[in-house]
């Protein structure tokens, strides 16, 4: 037998397909930059996401300048001083004569101007804060949560589902209807309902874990209902059998037999949960129950654009909505091929 | 002693009796053939004995862990998404005293013994033939060092130089190990040289059992005649 033959089992045949798909691809690193962007946010961005100078609210995205008299130079950033018009609005004014030249690599930071200079690339929000630093470190937030959001109630779902139909019976019986009482109930609501629960004086961290609990309370049921009909099948197949009577625990068998097989439909429907996790943390967020401020989150920063003021007179303020929908958009691509790429017809 | 005791069994589908009173004992050493026509209840009553599917009346005693199975579907028995290795090595998850490499050359030596390269460990279900499945769900059943082994028509997928391989090798299994036999057959000829005992099955009974050479000779049941007339006189 020629051992250079290369075996390929049906996922590593679905997962090349999926690799064929160059829509797909592309939103596979888009996902990957934005997850690298939010985990090198520290070295990144020019301000952490609490560096506020009141001096500069809502500051329109700074220029970065190349050319001084037609030469190319240092990158600089010319000097920018509020003051009010006649309509008593804020605007910005340029002075060119005096240029904050851009620092790299110092305290930390890819790029950033000394003080008093301020370096604005996507603008500044109410508080003088920068707008790309407090979208990055948002990102964090936003993606992560998504993710273990995800992967906790994949986890319970999974199990769940696993066990209801591999028993069948009385154990099914009762976690199906505790799954229908949490499926009964519509997701924002119980959402709400359950973060009415958690205690006000959480600190930051206690209230993004809890809302990655919440997040993984709405998703778990429907999933442990689909995983439990496949199970069901499942366990009548002869390996299973096969395995039950090599004596292997069943807990085994629910992790390595029943589970995999369902590998299609979870993978796709993990990415498409992803997605609807990243919107839901938004939707708490944005009424103000997420994640707090300073703390920024993609949601609670698209919550300063509730205000029609402010978008009209500072639109950049609406950038994290863009976020949220490519990262949305790119997990659903992502999901729907993998999808397409197990389940080829 | 008997080594597995079946009492008076029956299981019904859906109004349908399957499988219907049947008793069977075997001792230690017995190599008993059960033949039937198709859906005459041969699978269910051997899952029936494994623990698989709960009777609805009757009882059965034995050993629990000293029975293996090999299935009648090569296809549905071997997980497509696991490697030859891992199918394998389940066999031998309980045993923790092997170590990495011995178990290796178990299954190695496992699988040259029924007719295999043991090159193909690294390969999935998918890329088998029919036979060849079968011979790897043999090996796992071995693997596992059964004193019972059913096989529900474990060599009928493959050719008679295979067949006679294999059964050559349960042979010799047996006669090492003292290993106890069901061989669920629809190939009487095979059953002829292979068993050396014989139960009839027919509409979920037993119609007929016992030495294979008495039966063969002096058939009682009118179906077993009809079976042996198929068989072996089917020119006329
Ligand atoms: N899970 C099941 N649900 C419903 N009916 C079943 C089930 N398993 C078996 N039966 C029925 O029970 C009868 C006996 O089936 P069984 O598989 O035991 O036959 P068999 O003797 O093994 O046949 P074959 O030689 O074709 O394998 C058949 O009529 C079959 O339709
Ligand atoms: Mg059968």
């Amino acid at each position: 037998m020629n051992s250079a033959v290369k075996h390929r089992s049906r996922t590593q045949s679905a997962f090349a397909a999926f690799r064929a798909s160059r829509v797909a691809m592309l939103c596979l690193w888009c996902l990957v930059f934005l997850y690298a962007m939010a985990l090198g946010a520290d070295f990144i961005c020019p301000y952490s996401y609490q560096d506020e100078d009141r001096n500069f609210s809502y500051c329109p995205p700074t220029a970065i300048e190349f050319m001084d008299h037609g030469h190319w130079v240092r990158p600089f950033v010319y000097k920018r001083t509020m003051t009010f018009d006649a309509v008593h609005r804020r605007v910005y004014v340029v002075d060119r004569a005096v240029k904050y030249p851009l620092q790299f690599f110092k305290h930390g930071r890819l790029f950033s101007v000394d003080r008093p200079g301020r370096l604005y690339i996507w603008g500044a929000d109410a508080r003088g804060r920068d707008m790309f630093s407090r979208i990055w470190y948002g990102a964090r937030i936003s993606l992560s949560i998504g993710l273990l959001g995800v992967a906790l109630s994949f986890a319970i779902g999974l199990l769940v589902g696993g066990i209801a139909g591999y028993y069948g019976g009385w154990v099914d019986g009762v976690l199906m209807r505790i799954c229908e009482m949490f499926m009964m109930i519509p997701g924002f609501y119980l959402m709400l309902a359950l973060r009415a629960a958690v205690p006000e004086n959480f600190n930051s961290v206690q209230v993004y874990l809890s809302v990655v609990v919440i997040l993984s309370l709405i998703g778990w049921a429907s999933l442990a209902r689909i995983i439990r009909g496949m199970a069901l099948s499942l366990r009548e197949r002869d390996y299973v059998l096969a395995a039950k009577t090599l004596g292997v625990p069943d807990i085994v068998i629910i992790c390595k037999h029943i589970l995999p097989q369902t590998i299609s439909y979870s993978m796709a429907t993990l990415m498409l949960t992803v997605s609807s996790y990243i919107l839901a943390e938004a939707g708490l967020s944005v009424v103000g129950l997420g994640i707090q401020d300073p703390v920024p989150s993609w949601g609670n920063l698209l919550s300063d654009a509730m205000h029609i003021v402010p978008v009209i007179f500072a639109p950049w303020i609406l950038l994290p909505g863009l976020f949220i929908f490519i990262a949305v958009m790119c997990f659903n691509v992502v999901g729907d091929s993998l999808r397409d790429a197990f389940d080829p017809v | 002693m008997n080594i597995l005791e079946v009492h008076n069994v029956s299981k019904s589908f859906k109004g349908v009796r399957a499988v219907d009173g049947v008793s069977l004992g075997l001792r230690q050493g017995d190599n008993l053939a059960i033949v039937g026509e198709s859906g005459s209840g041969k699978t269910t009553l051997a899952k029936m004995i494994m623990g698989l599917i709960t009777p609805d009346e009757g009882v059965i005693k034995a050993g629990r862990g000293t029975l293996q199975m090999v299935f009648q579907d090569p296809v549905g028995s071997l997980d497509p998404l696991w490697n030859v290795r891992s199918i394998l090595k389940e066999a031998l998850w309980h045993n923790r005293t092997l170590s990495g490499r011995q178990i290796e050359e178990k299954m190695a030596s496992m699988l040259t013994k029924v007719g295999l390269s043991s090159g193909i460990l690294g390969r999935f279900p998918h890329e088998f033939s029919g036979g060849e499945r079968q011979r790897i769900a043999i090996a796992r059943c071995l693997l596992a060092c059964p004193r019972v082994l059913l096989l529900d028509e474990a060599v009928s997928a493959l050719d008679t130089l295979v067949q006679k391989q294999i059964t050559d090798l349960l042979k010799t299994l047996k006669q090492d190990l003292g290993l106890t036999y069901i061989f669920i057959s629809h190939n009487l000829r095979l059953v002829r040289r292979f068993s050396d005992k014989i139960a009839v099955m027919h509409q979920g009974k037993i119609v007929e059992q016992g030495l294979m050479p008495a039966v063969l000779e002096a058939p009682q049941h009118p179906y077993t005649r009809q079976l042996l007339q198929a068989a072996f006189y089917t020119h006329l």
